[in-house]
């Protein structure tokens, strides 16, 4: 029989950035998967519960009362080592993101899907707002980023950081690396 | 009738497994509803105040609106939301398809061999996949509708029939009904001399549609296309073992091998936003070069943007255009769709469109009555109502 199969689990595309800084948006997938994870931990002990209680198996005196042994804690080191990496999936993303850019087939060929969405998008009402270049291909850019990257003219550098980053790495990544990108992040708050 | 199982049935997920999956399937629920409902009253009560004192008037358009609320940090909270209970959907279900990936396989190989109601399933792999599909995974689902991790692959087809059921089962109506349920059923009422003998669905996916369409009209020889053979060998699969006699072929709708005049019906379900307005005229050439004289092809979308008479709606709508992996949304709906038609053959008075209420899940008499024309359905946003559109032969 063949190897088992590993799905993948990015998907493949634009990934959209709707805050300022794209660590807020890394940091809401956490909280989220984090709360779909508590959720799920809330579950399997009120099964476990309503089963023993069912059974007449023990009361809750006995679940305060327990202490793990080492067998136990070496079980719950690999489920607490999974939880993380659920929670956390979003840095390994960009690992995997980083290491194949260029070389997978599952490579982002954004080329096709951004000149159509530029021409899709540019006829619109707004195209200052809308159009999404070839260059930001990656994803729709918004609004507030745009009038803050144009009042400093540090901002400027940006194409050349792109530039690099679309042979090694995702240019989400490259332009955390460089402290003026995340300025206008800082801004938000004197703006707001 | 036979002893191969339903491919449906096979995959069993963990207690966990499961719970992750509900989870999932209520936090989209509270994005699409209560905190949809919570970012309309920001727009109500801020955002479009706002935007009057500075332009002296309301917002014309979804763009207008959708440039007030980038800056909000609700819709900005409301997407990341969105977008990862999306991914989620399929996220949940892919562990319990790895583990039973070896048995899916093999089901569908013996349903394939044995084709017990007499279906068929015909694969081209030399099949021109278009690059809207190869170049991203339409609706964030890794693999996409195509991708084969091994061969005679299904997983991306189960993925895709498990991680629906995730995606819609936070909110109950979308249980029952569905598009052709509804449109059938509207054709029925609407067209009671409308027999169709022979029946396409393109891109079909896992047949979800299409087998609610062979329920309303039982006697028409039911074929079905896509691009992606791991949807097709599943999909296949599903139809025998639920008693449905489909042909199956790998195709890209461009280029339909059946000969002229050949379907009474051509059906398609949220097909067209995901191609290019220029791939749209020449599937309907080929659509028209297909249907019989008298034929109909009749399809569903989100409403477009000529008929939805709210910018914030128009707005909401176009969420997927950005943010879902779907970039021709915004085409598809800001197009003139009777002109997509007449271009393509099709008679201006041969059009047709018509919002109806989610059959199943509203009395009939209202169903009946929307379909006439005499009551009007529900807002189209979250399946609560349908909207179809097509044109005759």
């Amino acid at each position: 029989m063949a190897a088992p199969v590993t799905l993948p689990r990015r998907s493949k595309g634009p990934k959209p950035q709707f805050f300022r800084d794209p660590a807020l948006d890394h940091l809401l997938a956490m909280v989220i998967a984090l709360t779909g994870e508590l959720s799920v931990a809330i579950e399997r002990h009120d099964t476990l519960e309503r089963l023993l209680d069912k059974g007449g198996v023990l009361k809750r005196s006995a679940i305060e009362a327990f202490r793990p042994d080492d067998t136990v804690e070496t079980e719950r080191f690999k489920t607490r080592d999974d939880l993380i990496g659920r929670v956390f999936h979003i840095l390994h993303e960009q690992a995997e993101l980083a290491q194949t850019m260029g070389k997978s087939t599952r490579d982002e060929k954004l080329s096709y899907v951004a000149d159509d969405r530029g021409a899709v998008l540019g006829g619109s009402d707004d195209p200052a707002t809308l159009r999404v270049t070839a260059a930001a291909s990656s994803r729709p850019v918004p609004a507030g980023v745009k009038a803050a990257a144009k009042k400093k003219p540090a901002a400027k550098k940006k194409p050349v950081a792109r530039k690099a980053a679309k042979k090694a790495a995702p240019k989400r990544m490259a332009a955390r690396q460089k402290p003026a990108a995340r300025k206008p992040a800082a801004k938000k708050k004197t703006r707001r | 009738m036979s002893n191969i199982p339903n491919i449906d049935d096979l995959v069993e997920s963990t207690h966990d497994e499961h719970s992750r999956q509900r989870f999932t399937s209520v936090l989209r629920k509270r994005v699409l509803v209560d905190f949809a409902k919570d970012m309309k009253t920001v727009y109500d009560n801020a955002v479009e105040p706002r935007f009057e004192k500075k332009n002296a008037r309301k917002p014309k358009t979804g763009n207008e609106v959708r440039k007030e609320m980038l800056e909000e940090p609700i819709f900005q909270e409301w997407s990341a939301l969105r977008h990862n209970a999306q991914l989620m959907s399929w996220w949940t279900v892919q562990p319990s398809v790895e583990r039973k990936l070896p048995e899916l396989i093999q089901t569908a190989k013996d349903v394939a061999a044995a084709t017990p109601m007499g279906g068929s399933l015909r694969l081209d792999p030399q099949v021109n996949i278009p690059k809207t599909v190869s170049e991203l995974d339409v609706h964030l689902m890794p693999g996409c509708f195509h991708e084969e991790h091994t061969e005679d692959d299904v997983a991306q087809g189960a993925v895709l029939h498990h991680g629906i059921k995730v995606f819609y089962s936070g909110l109950s109506h979308r249980m029952k009904g569905g598009w052709a349920a509804t449109a059938g059923n509207a054709i029925r009422i609407k067209f009671p001399n409308f027999k169709p003998k022979r029946m396409l669905d393109m891109g079909t996916s896992v047949g979800r549609e299409l087998f609610s369409m062979m329920n309303v009209f039982p006697d028409a020889e039911a074929h079905a296309i896509d691009v992606g053979a791991p949807m097709l060998r599943y999909a296949h699969a599903r139809a025998e073992a639920m008693g449905k006699k489909v042909h199956f072929a790998q195709m890209n709708a461009e280029t339909l091998d059946y000969p002229d005049n050949h379907f009474d019906l051509v059906t398609s379900s949220f097909f067209f936003h995901e191609i290019s307005v220029k791939s749209s005229k020449k599937i309907l050439q080929e659509v028209y070069r297909v249907l019989k004289p008298g034929g109909l092809m009749i399809n569903q979308e989100l409403p477009p943007a000529s008929i939805v008479p709210n910018p914030y709606d128009d707005f909401v709508y176009d969420w997927d255009a950005y943010y879902n992996n779907e970039p021709f949304y915004y085409a598809f709906r800001h197009q003139d769709l009777t002109k997509l038609f007449v271009d393509a053959g099709f008679k201006k008075d041969k059009y047709v469109q018509f919002k109806a209420p989610n059959h199943g899940t509203w009395p009939d008499k209202l169903f009946e009555a929307c379909v006439r024309g005499e009551a009007v359905p529900p807002e189209v946003q979250n399946g609560q109502a349908w909207f179809s559109f097509g044109a005759w032969k």
